[in-house]
Formats: C-alpha cells, structure tokens, sequence
C-alpha cells in the first residue's frame, strides 16, 4: 500500500506543481494577490506538495483554500507543516 | 516575497522548451515515417464498406434475400408483391417548400430533404447558409428500411402548404411519413405508421448527413472555432463526436436526442416515441460525409408507429427552446455551461437596451470588473501592507529562527497590529475562473455574435479582426497592466512574463472579435484600475508604514 501511494504520489505531485508555476507565472499577476494568508496559498500548496506525500499535500491544500475566503474569519502566519522553520531568509 | 528557488527558473523553462521542441519534432517525424498508417486505416474503411463511394454510407449487413426483397418496391404504386427489380429505375419526384427562413425541396426517396437553405443567414462570402449534404447527392432526413443501404421511393403528397406525407409500399406492407413544417421554429414534426404486415419488417432507420468541412486543423496558436460535431444525449448520458481528421464509427443506444452540426447551425432529432432509437455515428473521409443514423426497432407483437421532430437550423438557445427544453443542450458552452447560459441571458438583457452586441459586450464586461471590484481593492490594500512590513518580517524570522512558535506568535501579532489581514480571498478569486471560462465559451459559440456588426472596422463580431487592430491594442493594455502592476516575482518569473502580451496578442488573433474586444476591454479596466489604486496608495502609505 505504502509503495503504491509513493509510487503515485510523485507523479502527480509533480503535475500539480507544473500547473501551480503556470498559474503563479502567467494568471497569477493578473487575477492574484487576494490571498489572506502567509505564505499565498499558491505558494502554500507548493510548499507542501515539495515536502507531503501527493494526498496529504492535496488534502492540506484543500483545507487552506476552504479558510481562504472573507467569511473565514482566519489569516496571517499559516505555514506548511514541515517548511516553516527551514526556511531560510 | 518567498526565498526557495522558484520551479520557473532557467534550467526548467529550457526543460520544458525541449521537452515541447522534442514531442512536436516526434509528431512530425512520425507523420513522415508512418504515411501510410493513415492511409491504410482509409483505405480499412472502405474495403469495410464497399458501398461507401457510392452511397457514402456504413456496411449493409442485411442478408441477401432481404436485399433481394427490399429490392422489391421498384416503383412506388407497383404491385404488392411484384418481381425484384433495380431500384435505381425509380423516377424522383421533388415537392418544394418555401417560407420567409427556411427554404428545401422533399425528394420522394426515402422523403428526404435538401437544397435546405436558412434564408435570414448568410455565411462569410454572403451567400445563403445551406446545411445538410446536398452537394454530395444526399437526403438529409431520409428514411430506409432497417438494414439495406437503399432508400425508401415515397409517393408525395402536398397536404397543405406545410403539411407533407408519403406513401411507400414493401410487400403487403404499406409506410406512411408525415412532415408537418414549422419554419419559424426551424421544426420537422415527423410521423411514421405502419400499416400491414411483413415477416421481415425489423425496423426503420431515418438518416442525417452533412458535408465535413475541408478545413479541420487547429494548433495552440489557431483554434479552429467552426468545427463540426455530433452531440448525443443516451440513457441519461450525454456524448460529443467531434469531427476531426479521423474516421469515426460509434453507437450509442437509447437515444433520445441527437444532433450533427457546427458551431452556428445544426440537423437534430428529438425523439416522441416510445420506442427509444439507436444512433449510429459515422465519419468517412474519403466521401466526405459525417453521417448518422437513427434507427427504430420494431417491437414484437408491438404496433409501429414513430414520431420525432427534425430540427434543421440555428443555433439559437432561445428556438432550440422553443422546440424542446432538452434541445438547447446541442449548444457547447462547455464544462460551466450553467454558468455560461446565464452569462448569455444577461448578454441578451443587454441587448435589448442597446441594440449592438459589441457594445453588450463592454457593458457586460464592466460589469463583471465592478463585480470583482471590492475584493480587487482590498486585496490590492492588504498586498501594499505585506510589502510595507516585509522586513519586518525578515527581521522576526531572523530573531526566532529556533522558536518556530514564537515566530509565529509574532508574526500574527505583527500582521495583526498592522491590519494586514485581507478581506479577499483565494477561493473567491479562483470561483472567478469558471465565468471567465464560461463567458469566453459564450462569446465563441453564441450564433448572437454572428455577423453581429460592431463599429467602425468590426461587421462581425465572431469572425477574427480583419486588420488584427484589437488583438494588437489587448497585448499593448496587457504590457501596460504589467508595467503599472507592483512585481514581487523572481527575474526568472519576470521574464517568462514579459513574453506573455506577444504570446497573448499572437494567439488571439485568429479569435472572434467579440472576444478580444472583451480581453481588451478587460485589459483597458485593469490598467485604469491599477492607476486608479496606484495614486489612492500614495496618499495612504505614509500611514502605513512605521
């Protein structure tokens, strides 16, 4: 089962990252910027797909999206599980 | 704004072109290599089907003696069971019919239509919109017996001016085709009754055809919008055959409504009977016809008796109605087409104010920016925030590096003190793609915008700009938007987005006006609103920033 998820799981995370730079590349400027969070969520959903399996990573990027939205009433600091403390700048 | 290193960077970008330049160069040498292997899948067809260069049709897979027995109706008030004969004998007899939109003749063979011309529409050239196969020697609507590749002779008779029936004889058996025309709706009511009985009677099949249009190839960077499909809608599923430059063989049973068209004109039927046909798809090259076929099973011990209504007309969500509630379906607005038949009943609103579609299309295209409006300027006041507060930020990760949880805690504080926490959002933004998608399916596939003139230059709003003015002006509005629009992206990013105007201008220029008129008008609002946020944020910085 484990070998079955890994064996997915980089292909697709791969996908996902493809068409998250695209996005962040050539619609981002245009329809981007509206995030409530830090990191963006394009930048989030990134992040985790680099460091989580594909399906946690989608499941995480699900979440973020569905508090990303004036109602929520959550934002700011909101980083990837494994990537906030690594990170250097 | 973030520190790893971007997936667009050199190295990736050059992956990706040589991973492009490697596919299109296989493609090509494949085609080179392999002529043949499309070539053979041809000339398949035809030994498949050996009537195909004279009938153009499918394989008869009747029996012989049926063959011999469907030969049987030489002429239509020959004897009942009279000596087979050749069918092709038969004299034709044509019934016209005329109306102010839509003119064709009834052909006694199988009481078919053709020379069918929609008469309040012209195509690019001027010339009355004709549809159907006419061309190629075709009936469209025609009707056979179930299994033999001929057609049925009719006997014609002109009921009143839009009421037609046919009589045709197979043995004892006697088949009657009503056509009642309803020419303002575009509609065939059709009726077929058996009278009589005949032991190899299995059914009957009713045809459509149409001529496939030369010109099928579409790229990345010409789209082709006239395409030609089917559209079938079966045991509760709905399926499209695009026409493209492969044969094409498919069934699908339990029809109940199926249509074969392009993008502004259409042949459909919509069955009314109790027994749901089958519809056979066909695409053959070599005779240039995309051919379907609908046909009916008799039931046993079941009475025969048919009915379904043929439309043959535009594409007109509103007649397509009026015919049928399922009808309009035929109508490809693609994945949110829910979203995009509402976009188009507010496009039409508009209409019925200003009477000029291109104008419409501003309007609605304001309308949608002032929509979005309230979320774009919060979300442009957070962005100015962040960025005000930036090294700030710096300065937190820098001093907490060990102590992720006071990190955070005072980040938030940070953001919190400074109000930085948007009102917008990601979700709304990305619920914003579907009608951008929808509006572009709208605006490509309304038969509205055809020969919907403009201004000035513009006479038809979904055909491409003559002098490519508008495609030029959208990528001159997209460079200024750049220009104008605060760059928080890595050099590698910049770049790939410089090109994207260029990219963008060249790969709307084959694209209906009506569409790059909403991309530049689109573009034009942005920039004004950019301006816009620009001088209201140099009044508001110095109170932001510390």
């Amino acid at each position: 089962m484990n070998v079955l998820i890994k064996s997915v799981s980089k292909p697709l995370s791969f996908l996902f990252i493809l068409v998250v730079s695209m996005y962040r590349s050539f619609l981002g400027p245009y329809f981007g910027g509206n995030c409530r969070f830090y990191p963006s969520c394009s930048q989030y959903a990134l992040d985790v797909l680099k460091t989580e399996n594909f399906f946690k990573a989608f499941y995480l990027i699900f979440k973020r999206l569905s508090r990303c939205h004036p109602l929520s009433g959550k934002s700011g600091f909101d980083p990837a599980p494994k990537t906030c403390c690594e990170r250097k700048i | 704004m973030n520190d790893k290193p971007n997936f667009f960077d050199g190295r990736t970008l050059g992956a990706i072109a040589i991973v492009f330049a490697a596919w299109m160069g296989w493609q090509y040498y494949m085609q080179k290599k392999y002529p043949d292997a499309f070539k053979q899948t041809n000339e398949n067809t035809i030994v498949e089907n050996p009537s195909a260069k004279s009938d153009g049709e499918s394989a008869d897979q009747a029996p012989s003696d049926t063959v011999n027995v469907a030969a049987t109706p030489e002429e239509p008030k020959a004897v009942l069971s009279g000596a087979p004969a050749q069918i092709e004998s038969v004299k034709e007899s044509i019934l016209a019919f005329e109306s102010p939109t839509l003119n064709f003749e009834i052909s006694s063979t199988g009481m078919g239509i053709r020379n069918i011309h929609l008469k309040k529409f012209t195509d690019r050239d001027g010339s009355i919109i004709e549809i159907g196969a006419s061309s190629l020697g075709k009936q469209t609507f025609e009707t056979r017996l179930l299994g033999q590749t001929k057609s049925l002779p009719f006997e014609l008779t002109k009921v009143n001016e839009r009421t037609f029936i046919g009589r045709a004889r197979w043995g004892d058996l006697e088949i009657v085709k009503k056509i009642e025309v309803v020419a303002s709706k575009y509609e065939l009511k059709t009726h077929i009754q058996i009278n009589g009985t005949n032991p190899n009677f299995i059914g009957l099949s009713t045809h459509v055809y149409e001529e496939i249009n030369p010109v099928q190839g579409s790229s990345f960077f010409a789209p082709q919008m006239e395409r030609q499909e089917f559209f079938i809608e079966s045991d509760g599923s709905s399926d499209r055959v695009h026409i493209g430059k492969d044969d094409e063989s498919k069934s699908f049973s339990k029809a109940s409504l199926v249509s074969l068209g392009s993008q502004y004109f259409t042949q459909a039927f919509v069955n009314q009977s109790e027994i749901l046909p089958e519809f056979k798809v066909d695409v053959i090259h070599k005779t240039k016809l995309a051919h379907g076929t609908l046909s009916y099973q008799s039931l046993v011990g079941g009475k025969f008796d048919v009915s379904y209504i043929s439309f043959l007309g535009p594409k007109d969500v509103e007649i397509l109605r009026s015919v049928d509630s399922e009808l309009d379906n035929v109508v490809d607005f693609g994945f949110f087409s829910w979203i995009a038949k509402y976009i188009l009943w507010f496009l039409k609103s508009i209409y019925q104010f200003v009477h000029n579609w291109g104008v419409a299309i501003i309007l609605l295209t304001l309308s949608v920016r002032l929509l979005v409006l309230p979320f774009n300027m919060m979300s442009y006041k957070s962005m100015k925030v962040m960025q005000v507060l930036q090294p700030q930020m710096k300065a937190i990760r820098e001093k907490y590096k060990d102590d992720q949880q006071r990190m955070n805690q005072e980040i938030m504080g940070l953001m919190k003190t400074h109000k930085a926490n948007p009102l917008g959002g990601c979700l709304p933004m990305l619920l914003q793609f579907p009608i951008f998608i929808a509006l572009y399916q709208v605006l490509g596939h309304s038969i509205e915008l055809y020969q919907a003139p403009f201004a000035f230059w513009i006479h038809d709003l979904s055909a491409k700009d003559p002098y490519y003015v508008l495609p030029v002006l959208m990528g001159i509005t997209l460079f200024v938007q750049q220009k104008v629009t605060p760059n928080t992206m890595d050099p590698a990013q910049a770049k790939v987005l410089a090109f994207m105007p260029l990219l963008f201008s060249f790969f709307m220029l084959s694209l209906p006006s009506g569409l790059t008129l909403y991309m530049f008008v689109n573009g034009l609002a942005g920039v004004a609103q950019q301006m816009y946020f620009l001088k209201f944020n140099q009044v508001a910085t110095p109170s932001i920033s510390k």
